[in-house]
């Protein structure tokens, strides 16, 4: 469980982030959504524990992130970050528990449709093929909550929609909780339970919308069309 | 039109690729085989005399000889003995030296300033200190050729630590990797390139520094031949040295060059 509370975070001069709430429940895939620059990488990397420096209340599982709550987070970065010199295998070990087999990471590697390339390295793969070795490497940690930074921008139209799915398949397997920051007001509506939209400039949740539309989801169900209505309005688009 | 003719001449480079390296190579060696015939005729027609610039086939002919007779084998040999010895400590105090201060910012602002002003003393002013700590043997040479196969090494590696990804250092803190095992397999192989860049740059100053320990205080090594070239005045012997100096320096670079592609093979 993620609780944000009066998350305000400056940098020097420019205030990044003010008084944003958020909760994401056991389980529950959360779609975070705004326009660049309104801090949504920030409230992610917040939540990573990699920003220390914040004010109000970061709790994961009850624990403050700056107090080793954020041990229980996986981040699974805009670019892929894997270690060019390391097979992927290996690229996957690096967050695993340090008794994990080959096998268990070759499984890993499996679920995200990637056997056959345990042992190549990250410069014969392809965008989409690597940003998955990025997947499987965020699920190994065995995560409470897998954090996704714009996972798919990069990637052309076909391959994120396939991304997309392996993202759905795997969510629905490990039972971990997974927050999604995108600025692909669809892809929030089409993959989360519960869409959060930050306005820009300070970045604040500008509204909350859930999804209840049943899954597997038709990308051109009605109810998807009004959500993403919903969000655009939101952004004041 | 402008699309075709791109896309026929790519397929004209790809095409030629193989005999390409070939004719490049070969293109290599044309100035310095003209640079050849040049020097042969300016000394055949009389605009060096011979006492000053020996006949290209002079030299060789010297060369031959003292390889013939053997005494060019034994200031080969201890000249090479010299350079692999003080690359050897060279090195690896700098990559103890490297690793320190690019890991420990306490012991970066305890030594870089020294090491950074220290790499800009001329490798000659070192000679007559280090013969009167190390006395005229090969502790001295070997110490000071070290001491130029050092600093590119330690400046490289301790950058190249320093400087690893700020992106791969946020996953290792992300996914809580080990301080062992981040060093074995995020921040070495990442200072790696820089290590290697060093060496390279390392084995070539260490050329540089056997020159002067040789020439000031040896009996024996190419560098002595180079000097004893001078006081005999004998052209050929000088020219025959600096050949050497030359084929040698290549062959170490190659060589590093070679280990380089093979350990940065990412």
């Amino acid at each position: 469980m993620l609780d944000v509370q009066n998350l305000t975070k400056r940098y020097d001069d420019t205030i990044a982030l003010t008084d944003v709430d958020f909760t994401a429940a056991p389980g529950e895939f959360v779609a975070v959504v705004g326009p660049s620059g309104c801090g949504k990488s920030t409230l992610l990397r917040v939540l990573a524990g990699l920003e220390p420096d914040f004010d109000g209340r970061v709790t994961v599982n009850d624990t403050p992130v700056d107090d080793g709550g954020s041990a229980d987070v996986g981040v699974v970065f805009q670019d892929p970050r894997l270690l060019p010199w390391a097979t992927v295998r290996e690229n996957v070990r690096l967050a695993a528990p340090d008794d994990a087999s080959d096998a268990e990471i070759d499984d890993l590697l499996e679920r995200v449709g990637l056997e056959g390339f345990e042992t190549a390295l990250p410069g014969e793969l392809s965008g989409g093929m690597a940003q998955r070795v990025a997947l499987a490497r965020g699920l190994a940690y065995e995560p409470e909550a897998l954090l996704l930074d714009e996972p798919f921008s990069a990637l052309d139209a076909l391959t994120k929609v396939e991304q997309q799915a392996f993202l759905l398949e795997v969510w629905h397997s490990v039972e971990a909780t997974v927050v999604l920051v995108t600025h692909d007001v669809e892809e929030a509506a089409y993959l989360a339970d519960r869409v959060v939209v930050l306005g820009s400039q300070p970045g604040t949740v500008v509204d909350r919308i859930d999804v209840d539309v049943e899954r597997p989801r038709e990308r051109t169900d009605e109810r998807l069309l009004d959500v993403r209505e919903r969000i655009t309005t939101a952004l004041g688009l | 039109m402008a699309t075709v003719d791109e896309r026929s001449r790519r397929w004209l480079d790809r095409q030629s690729v193989p005999s390409l390296e070939w004719l490049r190579l070969v293109l290599g060696l044309v100035v310095p085989t003209i640079l050849v015939v040049v020097w042969h005729l300016l000394v055949v027609t009389g605009v060096f005399s011979t006492h000053q610039l020996p006949e290209p086939l002079t030299v060789a002919t010297t060369l031959y000889g003292m390889a013939a007779t053997g005494e060019l084998w034994g200031h080969v040999f201890i000249t090479l003995q010299r350079v692999a010895l003080g690359v050897l400590f060279g090195v690896t105090v700098g990559i103890v030296f490297g690793t320190a201060t690019g890991l420990f910012s306490l012991v970066s602002d305890l030594f870089d300033p020294l090491f950074q002003s220290m790499k800009n003393i001329p490798s000659l002013a070192w000679v007559p200190l280090f013969l009167l700590w190390f006395g005229i043997g090969e502790g001295a040479k070997v110490a000071l050729i070290a001491l130029g196969a050092f600093f590119p090494v330690y400046l490289n590696l301790s950058t190249g630590i320093r400087n690893v990804d700020d992106e791969l250092r946020e996953v290792v803190e992300v996914y809580d990797v080990g301080w062992p095992t981040a060093l074995r397999n995020v921040v070495f192989p990442a200072a790696l390139p820089s290590l290697l860049v060093g060496i390279r740059g390392g084995v070539g100053l260490a050329w540089m520094f056997v020159v002067a320990a040789e020439l000031i205080a040896a009996s024996q090594g190419i560098g002595f031949l180079l000097s004893d070239g001078r006081t005999l005045s004998r052209p050929d012997i000088i020219i025959g040295s600096i050949l050497l100096f030359a084929f040698f320096g290549n062959l170490s670079d190659l060589g590093v060059k070679a280990i380089q592609r093979r350990v940065v093979y990412w």
